[in-house]
């Protein structure tokens, strides 16, 4: 377990020694990238050999003891940041000078990523929410790393993760005050369907969906991550969203009494199915081009929240897969597509979608970065977002669910309009956008990465779902 | 026989295995060769040489592998090859006119063709995937393989009422094209028909009676039809769409006498009724092409009377003795409403005269208008049908039977009276009718009209279609469905 | 060599794609460097196909697999309905490239366009070799991205356009082919294709279901096919340039979704399930449909491309027609028909490419005369439309042939007037062209020609590929019974089709 408690406190102490020596930050940095994704590497081997891990904070008995535990999604999920946060690192470190990144982007960052791997790690409400609070208040320090232009949309995102915080916390305080605990596992089982429980239920999942950025309380999401420099919004729209998800699936399939499930199952559909049709249609509308990948984040998280509501109601081991794989999928692609769209807008030094006609030519790896990542997106096989899709349907057949099934098609092609809006308009060969200064080739290639990475998960669909089996067995 | 059904198809194979294609390929052979010869002087001054050429190269070719063929596909083959390259024979000269009649003739040649193609399909499948001429005899025929038959092969034999391309394409070919046209090709309907339709056939016999009576009409109207034109080679077309009908007629005999006298004798009295005609037209049809420019001498007269008047069925003539032997083979031939048709055919034998005279008279007068002598080699290839015309009643042992058998008193006078009583009738009456006559045959536009009116259907320049829409997302937020679809113009 | 067998399918994929890769990365005036590397790749592909086409005339199957979803690996099978296709790409593949290059010759990004082009036959190839519907699937869209880039190649805002309607339809009808391959694989995992299809066992339980995954499938496939309500992309798809719209018309896109309904029909349902479905009928009724839809649609285009198009429409329904008669003649007809339909498309696709490049001749209009000064790519023209009406010795007729006889062998004569009915409207929209370019004489000055040749009408490249393929549909016609004709082959494979029980 010390791997885990590594994963947590490297990039914690990485962050504290850049502050120390800033000229240090960047070398700083990918060594803790690179050291935390070799440790997440050994974890996940580790759980895969030996079952999920557990780590008793301080070495109390877990009444008292803070709890971690490492099981198979949390490995993955570590893995999965720590090699996003070294591909982010590394395309930061390739564009900085260009870009004039902020020298605070490297502790912020590093400190995301601690706060991260400690939430997917931690087993135990108000850990959680320390956890969630730390990720909330450095993502918001992040957009503000844009400059001026930046204060607005980060303003808002503050003001709406402090009000989601207040009502998280205000839900763990009614638990605690019912049932006098806060540790997940000792929690399992014990709530009762009375309405302090709903009330509590109901704030938390408020919390955390504003947080997580569910619609229909995604309002600060397109700003915020628009507004963000590239690799700050490859970061928050790849990972810092599925933090509260994470905390909303342990909640609901942990703590939840049987009885509330098929209510919140179906406010969740509805959500997915507002999510799935409703931004798509906003991403196929927005003017501007990160705006247009930020509604496709919230769009996408639809799947996720579809997958919760029908694992809630359905008890097939096909959706709890289908959850991950979509969170996985989905960090990757939506990793690649910030980035070599925030790519083009530096090269091209342009911010609507139109003007990224002919990017085809004066950028080809970025926009072929980005239509491969849309692919995964879309759904199209062999890509990670095909797989999820794959095992959702697989399910839905099996369900019998007829209507989403045919939600499901028409939100792929609404995916599959947004993405191509894009692709489309960089095949356009009169007057392209001339690029202001030569296109770079390394950040364009890091970009890249992710949406190849995203392509090949498909071909490791086996371990995969193996893996994801063990976490249901 | 070569087999070739390794090579191409299964059963596909060429050889003249029967009497009926031997004398059949015999004389088509020397009608081409005819047609060859008069071409070198008729096209020398042509531009458009080549083109002419290669085209008489696939005609020929096609007809010639039609006859050879021993399989459905490889008759095809050669029908639709020579079928399709005859276009280009009758579009050669580029006029108006001949645009036209390219038109109507590509129209229904190509419908011929898809109507073949589906008796054949037909024919096929009842004879579970054998294609070769051997095993479809012994396959049972139905009504529908029958009419497809009739209709796809016929319009390319040009009997009535599927005549219309013939008389609008011949005139308008160049002379040598037309006497082919007219002396082989359109033949093979006739011939295919043999090919295609099994003589025992029960369902084919319940045919034969209104078969023969189409033969019959045929006759007639081709004749008729021909004295309401005036010029030459349109009045040759006309009867050959008569002598078409003859064919068919002893076709049908030879079908239903299949049982009773040895087939293969009517067969080669069939074949010599072809080879008679494509001689006989073939040579007329060279001369009215010779009387367009230039002036006939004596021999070239003599050729034309030659010709005409052994189309006529003079005594002596090759003329003379088929129809005897058409007279003899139909005498028990039984026709729907009518007892017996040997009155009919000597009333036939009358019209066909009479349209044979007329023809002469116009040839007459057109090669008044000219001042240069026929040149030597279209004489040379007018006399060489003229002499194979004079020889066919007496070398071949089985039409010196017919011949000797039309020098008795009474057949030949039978014979001599509607030529004689044409030749009196066309002096002294023909004037009177003419007028009439020629408004009548004027009548006959309505085909072009039809055929255009065809041609404005499949080339439309614009069709309905059904509307499609793009949506303006703009729009719709500002102003609604309605105004947000607009019309998509593809 | 036998060691090398089961590596061939992959082989055969990557000798198109790896060339691909490499040309992406190469600068625009590499051209050397680039045609190198496609005729190597060309090359290597001809050697590969027929090392696997002696193997599996000599009854083995070459299968690899490597593993990619639960119950569905991905597998590369070599069969003879797989070699069919694959065999028909590879040559065709051979002539559009030596069409491309001389066609692009001097355009900008043509990189980008042989990198797509080499992904697209790649596409095709895998797609033809994949040996479950999973991976079918997975070539399916490939295929379609693939593609993409080549109908937009020119960057004009039609082609933009006709890009946009093209993905919408295709990305379409992909996701329906993927619910149906889902639906499948829920029912029973997703077996290797096999003669007499799979889910026999299940028609009496899962009737519906079944019902829906066939329609899904065929409407995930019509898209591609082009079937009636479905081919709204195909005349506008038309816009790309000439090889893309060959390749398009002739092998990859519509041969894909024929393909597609080939394997559903015999090797996914197989004949005896889909009598028990009762869903035959519905799909006769809709290919014939589209073939005399298609056909009236083409009288009226005076664009030659998009004319071109509407036949495509036309006549690749001949063969989901052929499929949907499930008899064993019918079958040939379909599976013939797959060829030869592609290589005379391909050859009117070259002849109309060759007209607008050396003269700028896009309508029908300004034809008149062509035949005087570009005989040879005239005579392929003609060839190529006599073809496609169905009149030997053409290729076009042999199909023609078997699918009339297969139609009157399982009673459905009627079938027979649709095709004599297709054959006329063919007629009617060729025939008149080919008379303008033979009869008529030229009245205007060419659009835009240009002397790209010394001493032939044309670039030579331009010029063999139409007269190859031009000899390879008459000689495909004649020569029908010879041991390797498609004709031949075919018959091997409804044999070995039909040979299940």
């Amino acid at each position: 377990m010390s791997l885990a408690l590594g994963l947590v406190i490297i990039p914690l102490l990485a962050a504290l020694l850049m502050l120390l020596w800033p000229r240090l930050a960047r070398g700083l940095q990918l060594a803790a990238a690179l050291l935390c994704t070799i440790l997440a590497t050994m974890l996940l081997q580790l759980v895969q050999q030996e079952g999920s891990q557990q780590l008793f904070i301080g070495g109390w008995n877990p009444l008292l003891a803070i709890r971690w535990q490492a099981d198979s999604v949390t490995a993955l999920l570590l893995l999965l940041s720590a090699v996003l946060h070294l591909l982010v690192s590394g395309y930061a470190l390739a564009v900085q000078q260009r870009d004039k990144l902020a020298a605070a982007f490297w502790p912020l960052s590093s400190l995301l990523l601690a706060s991260l791997q400690a939430l997917w790690l931690s087993r135990d409400l108000f850990n959680l929410y320390v956890c969630l609070e730390l990720l909330g208040m450095v993502a918001v320090a992040l957009v503000t790393l844009s400059g001026d232009k930046a204060m607005r949309p980060a303003l808002h995102y503050l003001l709406f993760s402090l009000f989601a915080s207040l009502c998280y916390l205000l839900g763990v305080a009614l638990l605690y005050g019912a049932y006098g605990a806060l540790d997940l596992p000792l929690l399992q089982g014990q709530l009762q369907a009375n309405s302090l429980t709903a009330a509590a239920l109901v704030l938390i999942t408020l919390g955390l969906m504003l947080k997580a950025a569910w619609w229909p309380l995604h309002l600060w999401l397109p700003a915020a991550h628009a507004a963000a420099p590239a690799p700050v919004s490859a970061l928050l729209s790849a990972l810092v969203v599925k933090g509260p998800l994470f905390i909303l699936v342990l909640v609901w399939t942990t703590l939840a009494p049987a009885a509330f499930l098929n209510v919140a199952a179906y406010a969740f559909l509805v959500c997915a199915l507002g999510a799935l049709l409703l931004a798509g249609v906003a991403a196929l509308r927005t003017p501007y081009s990160k705006t247009l990948v930020a509604y496709s984040t919230v769009a996408q998280l639809g799947y996720a929240m579809l997958a919760l509501a029908l694992m809630l109601s359905f008890n097939l081991p096909v959706f709890t897969a289908a959850l991950w794989l979509f969170v996985m999928a989905h960090a990757l692609a939506k990793a690649a597509c910030f980035l070599s769209i925030g790519e083009m807008q530096q090269t091209l030094g342009v911010k609507k979608v139109a003007q990224l006609k002919g990017a085809s030519q004066t950028m080809p790896l970025a926009m072929f970065a980005f239509a491969v990542a849309g692919g995964s997106l879309i759904g199209l096989p062999p890509s990670g977002g095909f797989l999820a899709k794959w095992v959702m349907l697989l399910g839905l057949w099996q369900a019998q669910q007829y209507f989403l099934l045919l939600v499901l098609l028409v939100a792929t092609l609404v995916s599959a309009a947004y993405i191509f809006r894009v692709v489309v308009l960089a095949f356009d060969r009169a007057e392209p956008t001339a690029p202001d200064f030569s296109p770079q080739l390394l950040p364009q290639w890091l970009a890249l990465l992710p949406a190849l990475a995203v392509w090949a998960m498909a071909f490791f669909s086996m371990p995969l779902l193996a893996i994801l089996q063990q976490e249901l067995s | 026989m070569i087999d070739l059904s390794q090579l191409l198809w299964p059963g596909a194979g060429l050889g003249l295995t029967s009497t009926l294609q031997q004398g059949w390929f015999a004389f088509t052979l020397l009608l081409w060769l005819a047609a060859a010869l008069y071409s070198l002087s008729s096209q020398r001054a042509d531009r458009q040489q080549a083109r002419y050429w290669l085209f008489m190269g696939l005609c020929f070719s096609g007809n010639l592998l039609l006859i050879a063929a021993q399989d459905a596909l490889s008759f095809y083959l050669g029908f639709s090859l020579m079928s399709l390259a005859a276009t280009a024979l009758v579009l050669h000269t580029g006029s108006k006119a001949a645009k036209r009649a390219g038109r109507l003739y590509l129209q229904l040649a190509v419908l011929g063709e898809l109507l073949l193609f589906s008796a054949l399909v037909l024919r096929a499948a009842a004879a579970g995937g054998q294609y070769d001429w051997q095993s479809w005899q012994a396959v049972e025929l139905d009504h529908l393989t029958i009419s497809l038959f009739l209709l796809g092969l016929g319009l390319k034999a040009g009997f009535f009422p599927l005549h219309l391309w013939l008389p609008q394409a011949h005139p308008v070919a160049p002379a040598p094209a037309s006497a082919v046209l007219s002396g082989a090709m359109i033949k093979a309907g006739i011939f295919g028909l043999w090919f295609f339709l099994p003589a025992g056939d029960a369902t084919l016999q319940l045919w034969l009676p209104y078969l023969a009576l189409l033969g019959l009409v045929s006759a007639y109207f081709g004749a008729i039809a021909a004295l309401c034109h005036t010029a030459p080679k349109t009045i040759l077309a006309y009867s050959s769409v008569s002598q078409m009908g003859y064919l068919l007629l002893l076709l049908t005999a030879s079908w239903q006498l299949a049982s009773s006298t040895p087939y293969t004798v009517t067969l080669l009295l069939l074949v010599a009724y072809a080879a008679h005609h494509a001689f006989a037209k073939g040579a007329l049809f060279l001369l009215a092409g010779s009387a367009a420019k230039y002036r006939f001498a004596i021999f070239d007269k003599a050729c034309a009377l030659i010709a005409a008047l052994s189309m006529m069925a003079l005594p002596f003539s090759s003329g003379a003795a088929v129809k005897t032997a058409l007279k003899t083979l139909t005498a028990e031939l039984r026709l729907p409403y009518l007892q017996s048709i040997s009155w009919l055919l000597s009333l036939g034998a009358l019209l066909s005269a009479l349209a044979l005279w007329h023809f002469l008279s116009q040839l007459w007068q057109q090669q008044q208008l000219a001042h240069h002598r026929v040149p030597v080699l279209q004489q040379v290839a007018v006399a060489l049908l003229a002499i194979l015309l004079i020889l066919l009643p007496w070398a071949w042992p089985l039409l010196q039977y017919y011949s000797l058998h039309a020098l008795t008193s009474y057949a030949w006078l039978g014979l001599i009276t509607p030529v004689l009583l044409a030749l009196l009738g066309y002096r002294y009456l023909f004037a009177i009718v003419a007028l009439p006559l020629q408004r009548i045959g004027q009548g006959s536009r309505w085909v072009f009209r039809l055929s255009l009116w065809l041609k404005r259907r499949y080339q439309p320049i614009r069709q309905l279609t059904l509307p499609a829409f793009s949506v303006n997302w703009r729009a719709l937020r500002q102003q609604g469905w309605y105004k947000a679809l607009r019309r998509f113009k593809g | 060599m036998t060691a090398l067998l089961p590596y061939l399918p992959i082989l055969i994929i990557l000798s198109s794609l790896l060339p691909g890769l490499i040309i992406f990365s190469l600068k625009e005036t590499q051209i050397k460097l680039r045609t190198w590397l496609n005729m190597l790749g060309v090359t290597v592909k001809l050697i590969f196909v027929w090392l696997m086409w002696r193997a599996v005339k000599a009854g083995q199957e070459v299968t690899f697999s490597l593993p990619f979803l639960p119950g569905a690996d991905l597998v590369l099978h070599g069969d003879a309905l797989s070699l069919l296709f694959v065999i028909l790409s590879s040559i065709l593949w051979l002539a559009t490239t030596i069409y491309a290059i001389g066609y692009l010759e001097g355009s900008p990004l043509r990189s980008r366009f042989f990198g797509y082009f080499s992904l697209c036959v790649s596409a095709t190839v895998g797609l033809a070799l994949s040996g479950n519907l999973v991976t079918f699937l997975l070539f399916y869209e490939l295929l379609t991205l693939a593609t993409f880039p080549l109908v937009v190649h020119r960057g004009t805002a039609q082609s933009l356009a006709a890009a946009k309607r093209y993905l919408g339809y295709t990305l379409g009808g992909g996701v329906l082919l993927m619910f149906g391959v889902a639906l499948l694989h829920m029912l029973t995992q997703s077996p290797d294709f096999t003669p007499g299809g799979y889910l026999l066992p299940l028609v009496a339980s899962d009737r519906a279901l079944l019902q829906l995954a066939f329609v899904l499938l065929i409407a995930g496939l019509g898209v591609k096919a082009a079937l009636l309500p479905l081919h709204g992309w195909l005349p506008q798809a038309m816009v790309a340039p000439a090889p893309v719209s060959a390749l398009l018309h002739a092998v990859a896109v519509v041969k894909a979704g024929a393909f597609g309904i080939i394997r559903v029909v015999y090797d996914v349902f197989g004949v005896q399930s889909i009598q028990q479905l009762n869903v035959a009928t519905p799909l006769m009724l809709l290919a014939a449909l589209t073939i005399l839809y298609g056909s009236w649609r083409a009288l009226a285009q005076q664009d030659i491309k998009k004319r071109l198009a509407y036949s495509t429409i036309s006549q690749v329904s001949y063969v989901t027609l052929g499929v949907a008669m499930l008899g064993p003649l019918a079958a040939v007809g379909a599976l013939v028909h797959l060829v030869h339909q592609g290589v005379m498309k391909i050859t009117l696709f070259f002849c109309a490419g060759n007209y607008a490049e050396t003269l700028g001749i896009h309508d029908i209009r300004e034809l008149n005369g062509v035949g005087k000064r570009m005989p040879l790519t005239s005579l392929a023209f003609t060839v190529g439309a006599l073809g496609m009406i169905g009149i030997p010795p053409t290729a076009g007729f042999i199909s023609k042939w078997y699918l009339g006889l297969g139609a009157a062998e399982v009673d459905q004569g009627w079938l027979i007037g649709v095709f004599v009915l297709s054959g006329l409207l063919n007629a009617a929209y060729f025939l008149p062209v080919v008379y303008r370019i033979w009869f008529t004489q030229q009245r205007l000055p060419w659009p835009h020609p240009q002397q790209l040749s010394k001493k032939l009408e044309t670039h030579w490249m331009l010029l063999s590929p139409p007269l190859f393929t031009m000899l390879l549909v008459l000689l495909m016609g004649l020569f029908a019974s010879t041991d390797i004709s498609p004709l031949s082959w075919s018959e091997l494979i409804v044999e070995r089709e039909f040979s299940y029980d």
